[in-house]
């Protein structure tokens, strides 16, 4: 039960930064690729906030997500808004270089080393259904879920939302209804790295803050989203789960170096089977 | 005829030689022959400035330079497969360090136990490559676009796993110290053999990559990049060509590996970081991913950067992000790209442009028509038309339904095509013309029916496949791929049917010389048919509407299909064209094809099509010859509008 616990909890991560992807990926139409990044930036926020400066810690998740609103909407007009419409991979290009240049922007600041972050809440491991796990755990289990049936609500009940939705079905037919897409493009990339930041401090909590950790989460958002299907919340949040849980029993019963094996070989077999993703009813058109 | 297709063969390239003034503006009156001389054998500058770099050792270099020189040939070899892979079949690879190395713990485990043969060596890390890339590749390259690029990325994560499970050959995170030299014929190599074995290498790769991309074959690339529905319903399968693309790029980066396992004689898993790995995209942005040379330049300047400052170290993911940010946001091509467009400036400037152009173009020789026409070649279109010829039924549509969602855009369609006939199927807007076009050239699968040409089921069969048996068809917006000469677009249609496998386009055998020369000859003629002719050495996607669409015919035409469909062929042409075009139409009945044309000028209809088909609303309402089916009152009706 404590590696179900822990499973879950490392997929829970996972499953914020996909719905972070899926956000940007259904207003947008774009993969930005520097959004896992924006969690990184957020763990190292949470640090600067509660351990730097010793903010008073309800604001430190407000700061992480302030500088993600601002980081999303700088990368947007920047590296994204340029080269709309380019093929060639272009947007993806001019994201991982954006990715490459944070990375190693606040390795230069912060060092190579893991930072640790303390918890508001107590750092005491509490069993629970016979498995043992940190409040923080529980928090990375639940909030995914929190998330998704936000991010469900806001695009079926919100005009804003619903703008979304059609213009991931076909983004110039929503234009020609008056859908301005070049503002949902970049309110989605600010919003998602707000909502990376916001998720940020409470990742930080298991991952402490380290700068390559936005490469690990870009790899694995991908991973939960080829399983879950790109623009599906249900699919994100199941297959974060999932790899999250396959990862830890691997962990488990072979050894750490072989559960990013298992999940290649995983990955392949699905992308063999079924591209569009496992749990997806429909598709997102890619236009 | 091919004697006076010869004879005005020359005239056009002849032409097309401007003859201006030669010293207008103080020029050498040596400028222009040297110019064009030049132009033609534009590989002499690579080829030189390979020479120099193989005498790179006894030039007096410093060990700094020396070592940017093997580290850029090392990185020239891996940089080049992702440019053949991302920059030509359009497909980003980010983890060709992953090979890169695997061909390093190749070379590693080898000399450590005894084998050093260079060629056993590079024998062994191409073939691991090529396996590494047919593992990722084919499932990777299923779903085309993001996926291939994180499933690459991917890769990147697994080395230090791979090199920790598997300690006994990789020798963990502290790697494989002492690694023996290689030999060759069981001499051994080191200093500076070992540097012009390397250059010698790296240079050979290019070799064939630049013999790969010019070729027939490689502009099966740029058509699939361009346009990956062109490419299927030219016979090119879209999946296949980039796998194969993906693979044959993982061969040099398997190779440099080994080679670089010999450089230090070390091997460890600091060597394939994530930084590393990023250099390598940074410089095929930088160098230029669609360009021979590009690699060069990038793997050069990625290599400078860390040898000279000290502090490149700390600093490398930032520059290398900025890098890949700033190249991809500003440059088009890379430098490889800038150097190419200013040189081409500098050229018009100097007045040399027009003669470097023209010394470009492929002489006449190069296409000449064949003494005898090899068997399989089209004799398109010659015959004479003979009415008995014709027969019916020779293609079948049975039944044919299509919904779109809730949508039925073709509802239980059933029509015949007489072979030699030409056959127009009109409606309105929205009446299914062009998704029975699309069913037919296999792009949508129907809902229910079954589709039957010359006997063969065609239910099941992918768009290149029907290409091969003789299906081929235009758009109603041209497909015409930029930077290629109207010639090599219509050529296009000869190639999927006539193939030149790899390695003899890479070897540039006689055999894929007389291809091309069938090819183009096959063009020529389908050109003149049409009248496009003249234009045969111009840029495709610069001609007018009309002149795309006559390329598309031609192109469509010259392989001579069992089925030829033609999405409204006639709009936006020209008085003349749209004559010219009637004219081929005429020609084609009695010849061994069925002709759909989708049309919308009725006019142009009744002139030309022996028999209508009228659909409405995914119905067929009407059939039979165009007068009959015009004196229709449900057609009447359709296309005025009146409710029945």
């Amino acid at each position: 039960m404590t590696t179900i616990w822990a499973g879950l909890s490392v997929g829970g991560i996972y499953a914020i930064a996909a719905l972070g992807y899926n956000l940007v990926f259904v207003a947008a139409g774009v993969f930005n690729f520097a959004q896992a990044q924006m969690v990184m930036v957020g763990t190292f926020m949470a640090y600067v906030g509660a351990v730097k400066i010793h903010m008073p810690l309800v604001l430190v998740p407000l700061f992480a997500a302030a500088v993600g609103f601002a980081l999303g909407f700088v990368c947007e007009r920047v590296a994204i808004a340029p080269v709309a419409g380019r093929g060639g991979h272009a947007v993806l290009v001019t994201t991982l270089g954006v990715a490459i240049l944070l990375d190693g922007v606040m390795s230069q600041i912060f060092g190579a080393n893991p930072l640790s972050v303390p918890f508001y809440g107590s750092n005491q491991i509490t069993t629970f259904l016979g498995g043992r796990a940190a409040p923080s755990d529980f928090t990375l289990m639940v909030l995914p879920i929190v998330i998704a049936t936000v991010i469900y609500l806001f695009n079926t009940r919100t005009l804003t939302g619903r703008a979304a939705l059609a213009s991931a079905e076909d983004r110039f037919a929503a234009r020609l209804r008056g859908v301005n897409t070049a503002r949902l493009a970049w309110l989605s990339a600010a919003a998602g790295g707000a909502l990376a930041g916001l998720c940020g401090v409470v990742v930080a909590q298991t991952t402490y803050a380290v700068s390559d950790l936005g490469d690990l989460l870009a790899i694995k958002a991908f991973l939960v989203l080829a399983l879950g299907g790109f623009g599906s919340e249900v699919g994100a949040v199941i297959g974060g789960f999932l790899v999250g849980l396959i990862e830890a029993e691997s962990t488990r019963y072979l050894n750490a170096s072989y559960s990013d094996l298992i999940l290649f070989g995983f990955l392949l077999v699905v992308l063999l089977l079924r591209p569009s993703g496992v749990f997806v009813r429909h598709r997102v058109r890619r236009v | 005829m091919s004697a006076s297709k010869q004879t005005s063969a020359v005239a056009v390239a002849e032409g097309n030689v401007p003859s201006g003034p030669v010293d207008a503006d103080g020029k050498s009156p040596f400028g222009e022959p040297i110019a064009a001389f030049l132009a033609r054998r534009s590989w002499l500058f690579p080829a030189a400035l390979f020479v120099v770099i193989c005498f790179a050792p006894w030039l007096g270099l410093t060990p700094t330079t020396l070592r940017v020189i093997q580290l850029g040939a090392i990185f020239t070899m891996v940089v080049s497969g992702v440019n053949l892979t991302w920059g030509y079949a359009g497909e980003l690879t980010l983890g060709q360090i992953f090979i890169y190395a695997l061909g390093a713990y190749i070379g590693g485990y080898f000399a450590t136990h005894g084998i050093t043969d260079l060629f056993v060596g590079l024998a062994a890390s191409a073939a691991a490559g090529v396996l590494v890339g047919l593992i990722v590749g084919l499932p990777g390259l299923r779903v085309s676009g993001l996926s291939f690029a994180m499933v690459s990325f991917f890769l990147i994560l697994l080395i230090p796993d791979i090199a920790s499970i598997l300690p006994g050959i990789t020798g963990g995170f502290t790697g494989i110290f002492g690694i023996n030299d290689i030999t060759v014929f069981g001499t051994q190599i080191s200093g500076n053999a070992y540097i012009v074995i390397l250059v010698v290498i790296a240079g050979m790769w290019l070799l064939i990559v630049r013999n790969l991309v010019t070729s027939e074959y490689g502009r099966g690339f740029d058509v699939l990049r361009a346009s990956p529905v062109l490419a299927e319903s030219l016979g090119i399968s879209v999946y296949r060509q980039k796998l194969k693309a993906y693979v044959i790029g993982s061969i040099p980066a398997a190779m440099a590996g080994f080679m670089f396992a010999h450089l230090d004689a070390f091997v460890s898993p600091s060597d394939f970081v994530f930084a590393t790995a990023v250099s390598i995209i940074a410089a095929s942005v930088i160098g230029g991913n669609r360009s021979i040379y590009g690699a060069v330049i990038g793997a050069v300047l990625l290599q400078i950067g860390p040898l000279v400052t000290s502090s490149f170290q700390s600093w490398d993911l930032t520059i290398y992000g900025v890098l890949v940010l700033v190249g991809a946001l500003v440059t088009t091509g890379g430098i490889a790209g800038l150097a190419t467009r200013s040189g081409w400036r500098l050229m018009r400037r100097l007045g040399y442009a027009d003669t470097i152009k023209a010394a470009r173009i492929p002489r006449p020789a190069d296409d000449r028509v064949p003494a005898s026409p090899p068997e399989g070649a089209s004799t398109l279109v010659a015959q004479a038309p003979d009415p008995s010829d014709q027969t019916e039924g020779f293609v079948e549509i049975r039944g044919v339904s299509k919904s779109f969602g809730g949508n039925n855009a073709l509802d239980d369609v059933s029509m015949s095509l007489t072979r030699g006939a030409v056959t127009a199927l009109i409606g309105a807007n929205g009446s299914g013309k062009t998704t029975l076009l699309n069913i037919l050239s296999g792009f949508y699968q129907p809902n229910a029916g079954e589709i039957i040409v010359d006997g063969t089921k065609l239910a099941g069969r992918s768009t290149s496949a029907r290409y091969k048996l003789g299906i081929g068809r235009t758009f109603q917006t041209p497909q015409v791929v930029s930077e290629m000469a109207v010639m090599d677009a219509v050529a296009l249609g000869a190639w999927s049917r006539d193939p030149v496998g790899i390695a003899r386009s890479v070897l540039r055998t006689p055999g894929s010389r007389r291809a091309l020369a069938r090819h183009r000859a096959s063009a020529r003629r389908a050109m003149s048919r049409l009248g496009i002719e003249d234009r045969a050495w111009e840029e495709a996607a610069a001609m007018p509407l009309g002149t795309r669409r006559l390329i598309e015919v031609a192109r469509a035409l010259i392989e001579t299909p069992r089925m030829l469909l033609l999405d409204e062929p006639a709009s936006g042409l020209s008085v003349g064209e749209r004559q010219a075009l009637g004219e081929l139409l005429a020609r084609l009945k009695g010849s061994s094809m069925a002709v759909l044309l989708v049309e919308h000028n009725v006019e142009f209809v009744m002139s030309v099509a022996d028999y209508a088909c009228v659909l409405d609303q995914g119905r067929v309402i009407a059939q039979g010859t165009p007068q009959e089916v015009m004196r229709d009152p449900a057609v009447v009706a359709s296309f005025t509008g009146r409710v029945r």
